[in-house]
């Protein structure tokens, strides 16, 4: 899959973490090339579910080289979740220059 | 760390396995993908001649490591067991922990109740922390968690307490007894498929998992199950020192413990 | 590794957590970081350091400095592995010693040497439950040598002062060994004092371990399988706690002693033809098998235990001792129909005693069950000799049968 195609559902993903949008990201991702994640919470605060909005996912292909950010989170009848469920098939990266927890 | 013999250990725990099974009505274990939970799958299929009798209840706060999610699902459909999916909520606690703090045990109380389950089995052992040691392999915990350890059931010989009151339900521990060395040896002599946040990428690996919040990796260069042994021989490391929540004040774990935090 | 379990018994107050805390610092088992927090604790309360702290990992036992509940250690000592069961002193408790105590091996009995300590009634009730769950080696431990100047005359008396109960209740002397010490300091636990010439013998730690590895388990002898019940899907779970069983052989269930042939049998989810004892096996069996199989006894057809509703118990008293009350065997309840009471022994004294049983007390009694069970000298197979008294639902003591 081209990387233009992964970025569309990204955006897209982005604008909105409904579940039609990351059930598009699970069909894409076997042909996608990207293999490995890394989940990150920037301030290392998770008080509450809205907190889920601020951490995202960075997702590099199997040479390790990052490609693109996901969301960890998604919209479900108007209440925030996690979603790293969704990332089924993806490898943590533990790349430590940029370990955050 | 004390390398005990595997046989007796194994044996113990099938013992107490069974009696859970035999004893209660409606018994339910928790697994959260981790070493010693899926020890206990594997110690459950040796007890029932290959099955797993009872359903296995995860409790997913939604921020799960995706390996965890996959191993789910495919040993679920490898040993053909049941899995109940609980959700539980992000949100604030007094413990401090809003991923997996006080927020799981409330979501496992609910299904208790909608279940009626009377008995849950849970694989946590002595030797993970200071305040573990004083659990016996059944304990019972009232309709809010609470733990009395001062007021257990007296445990002797291979009598464990059964009287309960409606209210109640028995934590079973078959694992109570077993080293962290000793699950990773006898996952490598029944070859026991563990999830492979266990072992080094980059360096790292995760010695006890959590979410992707609360657990931190650990340097290692440990690739297989062979290589975690040996590191377990020579390290002074504490196993949950990449548990964010440990490292808080010890009352506080006290205090989740008295609630159900398992 | 082999894993013997130590029961540490003793007074409150006399240093049992003390003694454990300090033997994980000396042998390396405790970590850093437990070293560290006890540390921390020791003067967060503002005093030196508490080795006990190490050990009693409840805030509300750090503080009320007791313990409450039974607390297990381990400890690696010339590649043997003993397990230090930390039993509550306190009268209150002694349900929860009982429970620790009951997995011991070997006992360790502190003593303290302080001169207003010494042997308390407690010190002598933790010696006689012991006993009674079948401990016969035993290791007293004089403690708080500290506070006496080591002085050799005050731990000769406290040995003399325990010899003669310690024989009565039923030790072989030669089993029993006296070792002076001191656990706050670290004195003869691991090492050998030399504040302490004059005693000749070897440190805790090593005596500990010479017990432990003489504590051979018992042979096994006649088939015996404890049953749990049935599996789904039909096979019959259970315990050999002594002896083995072959597959073909043909079997007794007791008590009604119905002969059936073992089938298969299977241990760890491989099938074997023979099970030994320790194994949990399940057994498919040809047969009209009794409808409730659980608490029900396997033996072999020619060596069947007695089976029978009259028992002689001995009993430790824990709770109200009185004609309601049900026994705990073999996993099932039994009320009994008749107690009858023939001696009360206080157990701080080991004297018989007039009047009836109070908490605490051991009473050998006659008691008549509802049914009938299969039973044995608690000595030749404890499995088939040993019950849980309970009063409408309360723990009310352990029996046990002695021989004869």
């Amino acid at each position: 899959m081209a990387r233009a195609d992964i970025q569309a559902i990204v955006d897209a993903l982005w604008k909105d973490q409904s579940e039609g949008h990351w059930k598009a990201f699970v069909k894409a991702l076997p042909r996608s090339g990207l293999k490995y994640y890394k989940v990150v919470y920037p301030n290392g605060k998770l008080q509450r579910a809205q907190d889920l909005r601020k951490a995202y996912a960075q997702l590099y292909d199997s040479k390790q080289r990052p490609i693109v950010k996901i969301p960890i989170s998604e919209k479900k009848s108007g209440a925030v979740v996690g979603a790293t469920y969704y990332m089924k098939g993806l490898l943590t990266v533990n790349k430590a220059d940029e370990w955050i927890s | 760390m004390i390398e005990q013999d595997l046989k007796p250990l194994e044996e113990k725990s099938i013992y107490v396995i069974r009696e859970a099974k035999l004893k209660f009505k409606n018994v339910a274990a928790l697994w959260s993908m981790g070493k010693d939970s899926t020890t206990m799958l594997a110690l459950t299929r040796k007890a029932f001649l290959g099955k797993i009798p009872f359903p296995v209840i995860h409790i997913d706060n939604g921020i799960d490591f995706p390996e965890t999610y996959a191993f789910r699902e495919w040993l679920s459909k490898k040993w053909n067991f049941k899995v109940i999916v609980g959700r539980s909520e992000i949100k604030p606690d007094p413990m401090g922990s809003a991923c997996c703090g006080r927020n799981k045990p409330e979501t496992l109380k609910k299904l208790l109740e909608e279940y009626g389950f009377d008995a849950l089995i849970v694989s946590i052992r002595r030797d993970e922390h200071g305040i573990r040691a004083k659990e016996r392999y059944m304990s019972p915990r009232d309709r809010d968690f609470r733990w009395d350890y001062k007021n257990q059931p007296a445990e002797l010989w291979d009598d464990y307490a059964s009287k309960l009151d409606a209210k109640e339900h028995m934590r079973v521990h078959p694992l109570l007894d077993w080293n962290e060395i000793d699950v990773w040896r006898y996952i490598k002599r029944e070859h026991i498929p563990v999830n492979p946040l266990y072992f080094s990428r980059n360096g790292f690996r995760y010695r006890s998992l959590g979410c992707t919040h609360c657990t931190v990796a650990l340097k290692s260069n440990a690739k297989n199950v062979d290589d975690i042994i040996r590191e377990l021989r020579t390290t002074r490391q504490e196993e949950r020192s990449g548990r964010s929540m440990d490292k808080e004040h010890e009352a506080a774990m006290e205090r989740l413990r008295a609630l159900g935090y398992m | 590794m082999q894993v013997r379990n130590i029961a540490l018994l003793g007074h409150k107050d006399h240093g049992k957590s003390t003694l454990i805390g300090r033997l994980l610092m000396q042998t390396g088992a405790a970590t850093r970081v437990r070293i560290r927090e006890a540390q921390e604790y020791s003067k967060r309360l503002g005093r030196g350091f508490e080795p006990a702290f190490i050990l009693d990992s409840f805030t509300e036992e750090r503080l009320n400095e007791m313990t409450y509940d039974t607390t297990r250690a381990e400890i690696k000592h010339r590649g043997m592995a003993l397990a230090f069961i930390d039993v509550p002193g306190h009268e209150e408790l002694i349900k929860n010693m009982i429970s620790g105590a009951s997995y011991g091996e070997v006992a360790v009995l502190l003593v303290s040497a302080k001169p207003d300590e010494g042997i308390r009634g407690q010190t002598k009730r933790h010696l006689f439950v012991a006993r009674m769950l079948g401990i016969d080696r035993l290791i007293v431990a004089v403690n708080k040598m500290d506070t006496v100047n080591y002085d050799e005359e005050r731990f000769r008396a406290i040995e003399r002062g325990l010899r003669r109960f310690i024989s009565a209740i039923g030790f072989d002397k030669r089993n029993v060994a006296f070792v002076p010490i001191s656990a706050y300091d670290g004195e003869n636990t691991v090492k050998r004092s030399a504040r302490m010439r004059w005693y000749g013998g070897k440190p805790l730690v090593e005596m500990i371990y010479e017990s432990a590895k003489k504590a051979t388990p018992k042979a096994t002898g006649m088939l015996r399988i404890a049953v749990q019940g049935t599996l789904p899907g039909g096979l019959v779970a259970g315990k050999i706690v002594s002896g083995s069983v072959r597959a073909g052989e043909m079997v007794a269930i007791l008590p009604k002693g119905a002969a059936v042939k073992v089938r298969s049998i299977t241990v760890n989810g491989a099938v074997v033809k023979v099970g030994n004892a320790g194994n949990n096996v399940a057994l498919a069996l040809a047969g009209t098998l009794p409808k409730e199989m659980r608490g029900t006894i396997i033996s072999g057809i020619s060596s069947r235990p007695i089976v029978t509703d009259r028992i002689r118990l001995r009993v430790f008293v824990t709770g109200a001792f009185g004609r309601a009350m049900s026994v705990k065997f073999n996993g099932i309840d039994i009320p009994c129909r008749k107690v009858r009471v023939l001696r009360v022994i206080d157990t701080t004294t080991g004297a018989l005693r007039p009047g009836p049983p109070r908490l605490l007390d051991a009473v050998e009694a006659d008691i008549t069950l509802s049914r009938k069970v299969p039973v044995e000298g608690y000595a030749i197979t404890p499995e088939l000799g040993r019950f849980v008294l309970y009063n409408k639902g309360m723990f009310a003591g352990i029996g046990i049968i002695e021989p004869g």
